[in-house]
């Protein structure tokens, strides 16, 4: 058996695969784990029916639409209030999507609606006077992890050509990149909805008044 | 005419003109004239007049093409591709790129001429419909007044007609033969071969207004009108069926006349399906288990012969045989799938050692189907409604004395009616305290029968093999429901598309594009049956790409028959409803629920947590509690012994107590157990026991009455499990050491897998399923492919596929 298994075009099905595992065992009234690190993030959409992968939880009602939008499993991961839901990205700024503020305006809405529903949104922040920036990506739940080079966003997932790989819990190399997830979480800091609402009310400002 | 042939006239004229020019001169000026045509008709250049016409067409049709766009411009609208292939110069006639996939214009029509005054063009209908307007069954009002097509007389002994001449235009040339043993087995064929003719065109008659009666018009009589379903009414033979609407008429005499409303009649088609050039379809790992071969042809040759029709008024039916066939023959695309026999082997194995209820329903449907079948083959003409009723007057008299529990016991059902014949008039006795039913004989032959045709049954159900035969049949029947209901999920079409076919005895079933030459339907069918997550991931990046929708169907066909062969959802509902009555406590609540909103709405929130119902369950429970009566009827019966009620249901009338019986219908005094009959097959309409109502069709060669006697959902919901357990790996059973070793190895050598738990055990589940996501599995990868809880079967399952 492989510590880790190569992922290429295929990581919406591992990504499908790890939020709708998780969601059984919220289903089954287990908490849920989950935590994206992607500098880059959105309400990425998956198509259920184009993974192959059919749901019969009676609780998933979602499971039951062709579209399971991330939000959705966000949504219903924090309907156990115990379940940890933790999203990681670049702070947001003008120039993150290269002063394409719809874009920016857009991340911010899925991050406040996330924020809303009780997930834990972490920005990172430069550090002094050298340009750093956050750039590894994780999906880690409590059953496995995909990490590799996809940003958690509809080029990252479906366009972009990238790679990465994905292991399982009971793989030694989950548990190394469960310490890396942790490491980089703890060099961002975490935000508030109301911080969340105060950056989405100055971007569509701004884009008003263009 | 061409002039080549005009040329060869006119010689032929002068050569005989110029012979009788001795005897009258007068012919002089015309064979010159003559003369002078032939030389101009040499001289012509055959090849440019032919080619100036050609050229004054395309020129035509350019014109077309250019003042079409001049007109849309004009009109700022856009010009399209399709506007132009119409007029494309090359193209000998007018084409048109169908408007959506699976709608051909290549359908053949049958001219239908309803014969009324003024119409300007006769109407044209597809075989389909003129195969249900042919059966004279078919009153229509389509073409304003009640008309239909002719039928003539019929002869209650025979029970056969035929159009008259007049009413069907049909040509030799447009006819094929069928050989007797192809044709259904109650037809009376009078040769090894018969003929079947494609009717071009169908002649309406009138049904005249004197035959024809409303409401105000009948005398009040305390049983007339019978069956008032509308506002007209005709006058019906009771004894052989036959309208008496002017062309329809028979001898029996006037004391078996009475005005109803029109019966209800039902075409009986038959269908007689091959292909050759056979191409394997994409391979699925679990079904090559239930199906041996799977492959789609462009060489499906598809008969369908109208023999006949049904025709029945309240418990009295009639089968009417046409003396003539009609129908149409054609070549199309086709499915073929081969029903693997070991399989079978297998179902009989299992259900022998495992499922003593299963085999005894079996086996009552054996004896249905035998008696049957000795029943026309001892010429009695009966219909299978009426040889189910000797069925049910056999048994009722049985469950008096209680239910049988295995096969054996239903054998000696039918052991003791040999023996003492005469107890059929006892049961037919009891039928008729609580239903309306007719058998058309009197006592003595019905004894004689019973006598000869159970004998014969139970000589034909007793043989080991003929089970196995009997299981092939049901099942692959059953089978064939599943796929073409399937097939028509995934292509979205509905069976005036694609159609299904099974011959009795046979392992073969098809579906077939209901339209010459194809339609597309088993085309796509052939390209989703399977389809890889390699091509559901690049279709996904392609439309993304593009920006277009995903073109892929969201389940491939596999994947839809799979989750129809899991399991029935009414079913788990209704098996909720079943043992919640049987609990003393929750009885009283049930009870009380069908009254009492609000003691329903916390017993379905609390069934809603602790059981975890989807709402789809929590609905139909909804529906169940809210009707008192099911409470009334089910609370006096065993889950196990349904399907044996749902079949007699007058027994289950008899067994019940006074008091139920004025809870069930309290506003009835007059012929109490007659309606309690109605009540009871309501509640008695439950999926508990695998009913195959869902499976019904509208074409099925097998007709609406028969079919759902040769029709069993449990029997296919046993051969899913069957399979499913080659590949099931149980980890409340297993060592959690070996748990990996054993998954990873099953994987390998069977490409697909199914993990079990019980909720207790579903995160050890979720931790192994995870850990074989991706893992190479020869030249693929392993990727779930269904997550699936319900905590009333199984718990938690999991699919995973090498793909």
């Amino acid at each position: 058996m492989r510590e880790t298994v190569q992922v290429g075009e295929d990581v919406q099905i591992y990504d499908l695969s790890l939020l709708l595992g998780e969601a059984t065992k919220v289903s089954a009234g287990s908490p849920g784990s989950l935590t994206i690190i992607s500098p880059w993030i959105s309400n990425v959409a998956y198509y259920l029916g184009s993974s192959g992968l059919t749901v019969g939880i009676p609780a998933i009602a979602f499971g039951r639409s062709d579209v399971v939008r991330l939000l959705d499993v966000v949504k219903y991961l924090r309907e156990d209030h115990r379940s940890q839901v933790r999203l990681a990205t670049l702070k947001p700024s003008p120039d993150k999507y290269s002063n394409d503020v719809a874009q920016l305006i857009w991340e911010l809405r899925f991050l406040h609606e996330a924020s809303e529903h009780g997930a834990k949104i972490y920005f990172y922040n430069e550090e002094g006077d050298i340009r750093k920036i956050m750039h590894p990506k994780f999906l880690l739940t409590s059953l496995g992890v995909v990490f590799g080079s996809f940003n958690f966003t509809k080029s990252g997932r479906y366009w972009n050509i990238e790679d990465g790989n994905y292991s399982s819990v009971l793989s030694p190399v989950y548990f190394e990149k469960k310490q890396r997830v942790e490491e980089i979480v703890a060099k961002c800091k975490e935000t508030t909805l109301d911080k969340i609402r105060g950056l989405l009310s100055e971007f569509e400002r701004r884009t008003q008044a263009l | 005419m061409s002039l080549d042939s005009v040329k060869s006239k006119i010689d032929e004229l002068l050569r005989s003109l110029s012979a009788r020019l001795q005897q009258d001169m007068s012919l002089v000026p015309v064979i010159s004239k003559l003369s002078q045509l032939q030389e101009a008709i040499s001289r012509a250049d055959l090849e440019a007049i032919q080619q100036s016409s050609d050229e004054l067409e395309r020129a035509r049709k350019v014109d077309e093409i250019l003042s079409l766009i001049e007109m849309r411009s004009k009109m700022h609208a856009p010009t399209y591709i399709d506007d132009f292939i119409s007029m494309q110069p090359l193209l000998k006639y007018p084409s048109k790129i169908p408007g959506t996939l699976f709608e051909s214009e290549k359908s053949r029509k049958v001219v239908v001429d309803p014969k009324i005054p003024g119409m300007k063009s006769p109407d044209q209908v597809s075989v389909d419909q003129m195969m249900s307007m042919l059966f004279p069954g078919l009153l229509t009002f389509r073409y304003k007044k009640l008309r239909k097509v002719p039928v003539g007389r019929w002869s209650p002994f025979k029970f056969r007609v035929a159009p008259p001449v007049s009413a069907v235009f049909v040509t030799d040339r447009d006819s094929f033969d069928v050989q007797k043993d192809l044709l259904p087995p109650d037809y009376p064929a009078e040769s090894s071969t018969v003929s079947v003719h494609i009717p071009l065109e169908l002649n309406l008659s009138e049904i005249s207004q004197d035959f024809v009666r409303r409401e105000e018009q009948l005398e009040e009589k305390a049983d007339e009108p019978a069956e008032a379903e509308s506002n007209l009414y005709l006058q019906l033979c009771t004894r052989c069926g036959a309208v008496q609407d002017g062309d329809e008429n028979c001898g029996c005499g006037r004391e078996f006349l009475r005005y109803a409303s029109p019966p209800k009649s039902y075409s009986l088609i038959w269908n007689i399906v091959g292909s050759t050039k056979n191409e394997a379809i994409p391979h699925d790992p679990f079904f090559g288990q239930i199906f041996s071969e799977a492959s789609f042809s462009d060489d499906t040759s598809v008969k369908k012969i109208l023999y006949g029709f049904e025709r029945r008024f309240k418990a009295t039916n009639w089968r009417i045989h046409y003396d003539t066939l009609y129908g149409d023959a054609f070549k199309t695309d086709g499915v073929k799938f081969k029903v693997s026999g070991k399989i079978v082997a297998d179902i009989v194995q299992h259900i022998t050692r495992n499922d003593s209820l299963l085999l005894r329903d079996l086996r009552i449907l054996q004896y249905i189907h035998e008696l049957h079948r000795s029943i026309i083959r001892n010429k009695y003409d009966f219909t299978f409604s009426q040889s189910l009723i000797i069925i049910k007057a056999l048994m009722v008299e049985a469950l008096t004395h209680g239910t049988p529990k295995t096969s054996e016991e239903v054998d000696d059902v039918f052991e003791n009616a040999r023996k003492q014949p005469r107890k059929l008039l006892e049961g037919l006795e009891f039928l008729a305290k609580v239903s309306d039913m007719s058998v058309p004989l009197g006592e003595e032959d019905l004894v004689h029968m019973c006598e000869v045709c159970v004998s014969e049954a139970s000589d034909a159900v007793k043989p080991n093999e003929s089970v196995e035969r009997f299981v092939l049949d049901v099942f692959s029947h059953s089978l064939e429901h599943y796929v073409l209901t399937s097939a028509m999920i995934l292509l979205g079409v509905d069976e005036s598309d694609i159609r299904s076919h099974h011959t009795q005895n046979k392992d073969e079933l098809y579906l077939y594009d209901n339209l010459p030459d194809g339609n597309g339907c088993c085309e796509t069918l052939r390209k989703f049956a399977k389809v890889s997550s390699s091509r559901r991931v690049s279709a996904v990046r392609d439309a993304l790409d593009k920006d277009m929708p995903v073109t892929l169907p969201s389940k491939d066909f596999f994947s839809i028959l799979e989750e129809f062969m899991i399991g029935c959802k009414a079913e788990r509902a209704d098996s909720v409803y079943m043992k919640l009555i049987g609990d003393r406590q929750v009885a009283k609540t049930i009870q009380a629920s069908a009254t009492d909103d609000k003691v329903r709405q916390n017993l379905l929130q609390e069934l809603r947590q602790d059981f975890a119902f989807d709402d789809y369950t929590i609905s139909h429970l909804d529906a169940l509690l809210r009707t008192e009566s099911h409470f009334h009827v089910l609370k006096n019966l065993n889950a196990e012994d349904l399907f044996v009620f749902k079949l007699v249901p007058e027994a289950l009338v008899m067994k019940l107590a006074e008091n139920d019986k004025l809870r069930i219908c309290p506003d009835t005094s007059v012929e109490l157990d007659k309606a309690i009959l109605g009540k009871v097959q309501d509640a008695l309409e439950m999926c508990i026991d695998g009913c195959p109502l869902c499976m019904y069709g509208s074409y099925c060669e097998m007709s609406i009455f028969l079919m759902k006697y040769f029709l069993s959902r449990r029997l296919v919901e046993t051969g899913y499990k069957i399979v499913r357990d080659r590949f099931y790996v149980d980890l409340d059973t297993l060592p959690r050491e070996k748990l990996l070793e054993i998954t990873t190895e099953m994987l390998n050598s069977n490409k697909v897998l199914y993990l079990r738990a019980s909720a207790t055990n579903m995160s050890l589940l979720m931790e192994t399923a995870f850990s074989l996501l991706g893992q190479p599995v020869a030249e693929s990868k392993a990727y779930m492919k269904m997550i699936s809880f319900d905590l009333m079967r199984e718990g938690y399952v999991v699919k995973l596929e090498a793909d």
